[in-house]
């Protein structure tokens, strides 16, 4: 796990950590984590625990 | 018309299965300054959106199917306080009254900050407004592109703006705008932000859009200086355990993670995503940059205008339809040949269409830097590169998998 500053933490699983140092592409990397992600063995999380998911792509400016 | 699942087969089978996320409102299109990489090309017009304007989005397309529950009101292309905190309590006022009861409206506000005072803070406070201030870093990179029409710097006022902001405990986010210049100096970016108490950043890059022909970062090798100059504030952000939340890092992280399990929204290629309305009630859709841009083909991008067109008129005009299929066409295309677009999807209109003429094509400047220099970066982060696994101190590597920050 590693903090993000003081609001947001990542954690990925050793399993995972190592899937994606195998992985060569860009598309074989988010392959892995976006599987990851959608499984819980990689998070995003907020100050309280919270998983941060905007799912949004440039938002215009910060505007939603 | 219910806005669910397929619009029509004239609108390059565009889908937009979600309502507005945010209504982009050009109040005026002047503003006070003149910088160098502005690329709004009205900003000397003294006009001001007229309250017949304000009451036709209130009673048309605030009450259409195309809103949902909630919505981000932007007041923004041009400077918007120049027209003082009156106006906006009338605009406020002619919103609400036309809305429905169960519409939730956010309003914020996109600034220099130059104008900002007491009196804005009051209105900002009583009306639970988000502000967005526009500052460049520290003095010598502000100034050198954000000045007056008589050529003065405007660092002094937006530092004035911060702290009313801070004094008062508005909340407040900044957008920095990135040039070739500032890319060699991210420990003074980041140390500035730092001590202002700014929480929140957004990395802009000077980009070729709008009237703004050129850009100080089309260059070659910019990409990699742009990831450094980001893997450096990523570093110092880990090690210092700072509050910033940067939109660049944090999102791309987010993204990177999310994409599978929540499908990427790309606002500015989904229609009616985002809407924009300029002073005279003309209305478009897709990126907000693209209301004052002209082009041969299309001539403007306006699909209608609010005070004599309906929502449905809007939604399905020749414009519309035509405008649709052409950026349909270029995401398509992404989503063909760039292995970033489950992450992106689908660039930004204006981007292609300033850089290459049309809205059908695929990788532009923008898409090189903001999109792929991040991601690649974030991917390194994530797979736990050295400069990650000795960011923070008490950082222990368990058998070279893991990591514990704490």
């Amino acid at each position: 796990m590693f903090a993000l500053g003081n609001r947001l933490s990542v954690k990925i699983e050793p399993a995972v950590l190592s899937d994606l140092r195998n992985a060569s592409t860009v598309g074989e990397k988010l392959a892995v984590l976006g599987a990851a992600g959608s499984r819980g063995s990689a998070t995003l999380k907020d100050e309280n625990g919270v998983s941060v998911h905007p799912g949004c792509v440039k938002p215009f400016m910060d505007g939603n | 018309m219910a806005i669910e699942g397929t619009l029509s087969s004239t609108a390059g089978n565009a889908e937009f299965a979600s309502p507005a996320r945010l209504l982009v409102l050009q109040s005026t299109p002047f503003c006070n300054i003149d910088c160098s990489y502005c690329y709004l090309p009205d900003r000397t017009a003294r006009v001001r959106m007229p309250d017949s304007v304000l009451e036709a989005i209130a009673g048309k397309l605030l009450r259409s199917s195309l809103v949902g529950r909630e919505l981000s009101v932007l007041w923004h292309a041009g400077e918007p306080l120049v027209l003082g905190p009156a106006y906006y309590e009338n605009a406020f006022a002619i919103l609400r009254k036309g809305a429905p009861a169960s519409l939730a409206l956010t309003h914020k506000f996109q600034t220099n900050g130059t104008l900002i005072s007491d009196q804005w803070c009051d209105l900002f406070k009583a009306h639970h407004a988000v502000v967005g201030l526009s500052i460049d870093g520290p003095e010598r990179f502000h100034d050198r592109h954000r000045r007056t029409r008589s050529g003065e710097g405007t660092f002094a006022k937006v530092l004035r703006a911060i702290a009313l902001l801070h004094a008062q405990e508005l909340p407040f986010y900044v957008i920095c705008v990135l040039t070739a210049d500032s890319l060699d100096h991210a420990d003074e970016f980041f140390e500035f932000f730092q001590a202002l108490g700014v929480t929140r950043v957004l990395f802009n890059m000077e980009e070729i859009e709008g009237s703004n022909r050129q850009s100080s970062l089309n260059q070659p090798g910019i990409e990699q200086r742009y990831k450094n100059f980001l893997s450096r504030y990523f570093d110092l952000l880990v090690q210092s355990g700072s509050s910033q939340h940067v939109r660049e890092l944090h999102d791309t992280v987010s993204n990177i993670l999310a994409h599978r399990a929540t499908p990427i929204h790309n606002v500015l290629t989904e229609p009616f995503s985002t809407l924009t309305i300029d002073t005279a009630g003309n209305v478009s859709t897709f990126s907000p940059e693209l209301l004052a841009a002209r082009d041969e083909r299309f001539g403007g991008f306006a699909i209608g205008n609010l005070l004599t067109d309906e929502i449905e008129d809007l939604m399905h005009s020749p414009k519309f339809a035509g405008i649709a299929a052409e950026i349909a066409a270029g995401v398509d295309a992404c989503r063909r040949e760039c292995a970033y677009f489950p992450v992106c999807g689908g660039g930004s209109p204006s981007n292609k269409l300033a850089e290459a003429g049309r809205l059908d094509t695929t990788e532009t400047l923008y898409c090189r830097v903001t999109v792929k220099a991040v991601t690649d970066l974030m991917l390194d982060k994530l797979a736990g590169d050295e400069t990650l696994r000795s960011a923070r101190p008490g950082v222990t590597v368990s058998g070279g998998q893991d990591f514990a920050a704490q």
